[in-house]
């Protein structure tokens, strides 16, 4: 066919405006965190910014799908979309319906998780444990999301705690398996810096911000993590930041520069030990090095 | 004086306009019809021809293909 | 079919020459052409400027969101850095479609630089939807439990119904009821039905074959867009009525929402609507409604690939072989009418239809109006499920696909322009003059300098001609 030429076969194909996009949210509610002990009513305040931002991420587009988590002292629950029948909700005002219902569904669910929590155990946020649940969420949505369709998903931690070496085994974990499902990870650090959830931002291609102010914690949201990751190169976002690479030993959970690695499972240890604790492998004690006889100069 | 001709431009392959051409020369269509030959792809032919031109090409294109599938009768 | 067969007494060669095809306006499109005052009035209603937004492209809705809180106009420099080196065409297109519909103006700022700031009422009505403020929206009156509570299930079987009434009416195929004088009208107005010259009744013309091959979405948004333009014919409001319609599509499904407070003009668009099939009401004085699928998410006419809810997903049906046979698992009339309009059926049972897809029958198709891209689009939107999980890239058969589009280029070998040939200049200066004047009014078909000649598009020979002697007596 050397005279008639096709035109260019146009795949159509499924741009990011046609995808679905998932967020889930990770917020840290943790009672003993600094910044909710300081001021009172702080905690509302940083809901009511999740939740604008959320409503802001289902007006996007029509396809759009949210869950937001609480991750607890004690335990990680997903309070939107609840566990129980979603409530029936009218307009009271000229908010959009599905927008008045996430923001009910929100402050109903975490007033009941709150109230449930009866200890005043000071434990740290379980974060690793409520990034877990939201990668075991997004695998359900992928598997039943309908033939033919993209659902590109990320998850959003929005957290005031502090670097927890004693989990990072754990977040080592969930980052690698994001990383293998595709899943971004951005994080917005409210008080203190999270060298650990740096890396995993590094690894997932996600945005990590520390923001500087929080009353203007929604200007911040909306302007850093609204947009979706197909469309973040399109924008110009904060660059990435030059990320705390060590290592954490396996025996204190300390980070550490130099340190010793077993050569069959490359756990790391601070200190030398004959038994590998992963793999249990037995390594001799080195002893005291020999000493070469010097060859003696001929005196003459 | 410039001279002014009204008329259709066709546009086509090269392998087509031989296959007007011949048409033309043989008077398959009962009488001449290219007004001026342009280049390579473009022809200039007469309005009123067109209707049965383009029957002469949709037997032209019946008769160069052959039934693709069985009907299975 | 209708009869528009090459050799028919009627036919002239200006439908050979000029095929209109059907055209599908998206909610862009349609309000950039409303004048100011009628934008003004639609940004006042929450769900309209919702509706809006959402139409905006990806990069718009970055750049309102990041505006939306800010109260001061931001310098233009300021919203182009916004967007990153690669992106910058894209950003003039969107700083275009922004101007266009009013969501942006430009303002200056003290200091002299000039900036957009987003316009003051449909800033207003955009937060109120997002954060809350303003009146609750017209349908979203309390109700009681409705003793005859109607499940999604129902309403999907019923508005498939009411729809399908209107497509077989297209079709002539004289199963259902008829449907009544007022949706004659409109599709007569919208082109897609025309009256018959012998004996009146109506008959279905090109852009009705193509308007049946869209998938119902798209359907439902062109037929409401043809009926929204008489609405003013109708003593009815406009604004009103596309008010009401936004906010259907931001309904639920499965609840009902309450007719209070609607004015006599909405009542009457809500009977319209309901034998359309886009509302459900158990009787005409109910005081409830129930909005039905065709109703949902009306404007996302962006979203033509993929299905937008999961529910949504359409049931597949058909499926395609390699040797050109189709096999249609339906009952449906319609839908075994509109698979006879490009495959000649072979076999019909209870539960399917055999049809095999040859030259003529897709030629018969080709000059009916319908284009092969409608055919293949409306194959692979149907396409049954088994087919979509083998490989969801490609669907179809790429032979068969591939074959369809040849059958179609077989057809354009030939193309046609009416036009003035103009030859045998007397000098090169004549002929550039004659050339340029025809190029910059965009009536030059073909030249060719070595020759001295060159054709104009037929409609503009006067002109040129009056042009051609001027020159020459002045020269």
């Amino acid at each position: 066919m050397n005279n008639i030429e096709l035109p260019a076969e146009k795949e159509p194909e499924i741009t990011s405006a046609d995808e679905i996009s998932l967020l889930v949210v990770i917020l840290d509610t943790n009672p003993t965190q600094k910044m909710l002990r300081d001021k009172q009513n702080q905690l509302t305040n940083i809901v009511d910014s999740v939740v604008a931002f959320s409503n802001s991420h289902l007006m996007q587009k029509a396809q759009n799908k949210l869950a937001v988590m609480a991750c607890h002292s004690k335990t990680s629950q997903f309070i939107y979309p609840g566990a129980k029948k979603p409530l029936d909700v009218r307009q009271v005002d000229g908010q959009y319906e599905a927008f008045l219902l996430v923001e009910k569904t929100v402050k109903q669910n975490l007033a009941e998780l709150l109230a449930s929590e009866s200890s005043t155990a000071v434990t740290e946020s379980l974060l690793a444990g409520a990034i877990a649940m939201a990668l075991c969420y997004i695998a359900r949505l992928q598997r039943t999301k309908p033939p033919g369709s993209k659902l590109n998903s990320r998850i959003l931690v929005v957290s005031g705690s502090g670097d927890s070496a004693s989990q990072y085994m754990n977040y080592m974990n969930v980052f690698f398996t994001a990383q293998k499902l595709n899943v971004v990870l951005d994080v917005c650090a409210l008080d203190q810096h999270l060298s650990l959830l740096q890396q995993c931002c590094d690894i997932t291609g996600g945005m990590y911000l520390k923001v500087p102010q929080i009353t203007a914690l929604l200007q911040f949201l909306l302007w850093v993590f609204l947009p979706e990751p197909p469309i973040r190169e399109k924008l110009v976002l904060p660059p990435p930041v030059k990320v705390d690479y060590r290592a954490a030993c396996f025996c204190h959970r300390e980070l550490i520069d130099i340190g010793f690695v077993c050569s069959v499972c490359l756990s790391i240890f601070c200190k030398f030990s004959p038994i590998c604790t992963t793999c249990h492998m037995v390594f001799k004690i080195p002893g005291p090095l020999a000493v070469k006889p010097k060859k003696r100069k001929l005196k003459l | 004086m410039v001279n002014v001709m009204k008329g259709v431009l066709v546009k086509c392959d090269p392998a087509m306009k031989q296959f007007l051409l011949h048409l033309d020369e043989t008077l398959k269509l009962g009488r001449k019809f290219i007004i001026q030959e342009l280049d390579e792809h473009h022809l200039f032919i007469s309005a009123d021809i067109l209707v049965t031109l383009q029957a002469k090409i949709d037997d032209l294109m019946d008769q160069i293909s052959f039934p693709l599938a069985e009907k299975g009768n | 079919m209708a009869n528009n067969g090459i050799g028919s007494s009627k036919q002239d060669n200006s439908s050979l020459i000029t095929q209109t095809n059907l055209e599908c306006k998206n909610l862009y499109e349609y309000l950039k052409n409303q004048p100011q005052n009628v934008l003004d009035r639609l940004y006042i209603h929450p769900a309209i400027c919702l509706a809006v937004y959402r139409e905006l492209p990806e990069l718009a809705r970055q750049y309102v969101i990041r505006i939306l809180f800010v109260e001061q106009p931001v310098p233009q420099a300021v919203v182009a850095s916004w967007g990153s080196q690669a992106s910058s065409k894209e950003h003039n297109y969107v700083t275009k479609v922004l101007t266009d519909l009013n969501v942006w103006i430009e303002d200056s700022l003290p200091g002299g630089l000039i900036g957009w700031m987003l316009s003051p009422t449909f800033k207003k009505n955009l937060k109120a939807a997002l954060l809350g403020g303003g009146k609750p929206w017209s349908m979203s009156s309390a109700l009681d439990a409705d003793k005859n509570a109607r499940d999604v299930g129902f309403l999907d079987s019923y508005s498939s119904e009411r729809w399908e009434c209107v497509l077989h009416y297209m079709v002539g195929s004289q199963q259902q009821e008829g449907i009544s004088a007022d949706a004659v009208r409109i599709l007569l107005h919208a082109g897609l039905m025309k009256r018959d010259e012998e004996d009146g009744s109506p008959v279905i013309t090109r852009q009705g074959f193509q308007f049946l091959l869209l998938d119902r979405h798209a359907q439902v948004w062109h037929f409401l867009l043809q009926y929204l333009d008489t609405v003013q014919q109708r003593g009815l409001d406009l604004v009103e009525c596309l008010t009401f319609l936004f906010q259907l599509s931001f309904s639920t499904l499965g609840k009902d929402y309450s007719t209070e407070g609607l004015s006599p003009g909405l009542l009457i668009f809500l009977q319209h609507l309901r034998e359309f099939g886009l509302v459900y009401q158990r009787k005409r004085k109910a005081g409830r409604f129930y909005p039905t699928r065709l109703a949902l998410n009306i404007t996302n006419s962006q979203n033509k690939n993929a299905p937008i809810l999961e529910e949504d997903s359409p049931k597949g049906y058909i499926v395609v072989e390699t040797n050109y046979r189709v096999y249609a698992y339906t009952d449906s009339n319609l839908q075994v009418a509109l698979i006879a309009l490009f495959t000649e059926l072979m076999y019909r049972f209870p539960n399917l239809v055999v049809g095999v897809i040859t030259r003529d029958s897709i030629r018969q198709a080709l000059r009916g109006g319908i284009t092969a891209d409608q055919i293949i689009g409306y194959l692979k939107q149907h396409a049954h499920e088994r087919m979509l999980t083998a490989d969801t890239k490609q669907p179809l058969p790429p032979t068969v696909v591939d074959q369809i589009k040849l059958w179609e280029l077989e057809r354009n070998r030939l193309t046609y322009n009416e036009g003035v040939l103009y030859s045998q200049f007397l000098s090169q200066a004549d002929f550039n003059v004659l050339k340029e004047y025809a190029q910059s009014n965009g009536v030059l078909i073909w030249c060719n300098k070595e020759k001295r000649t060159l054709v104009i598009n037929k409609n503009a020979h006067d002109d040129v001609k009056k042009f051609w002697k001027k020159y020459s007596k002045g020269s």
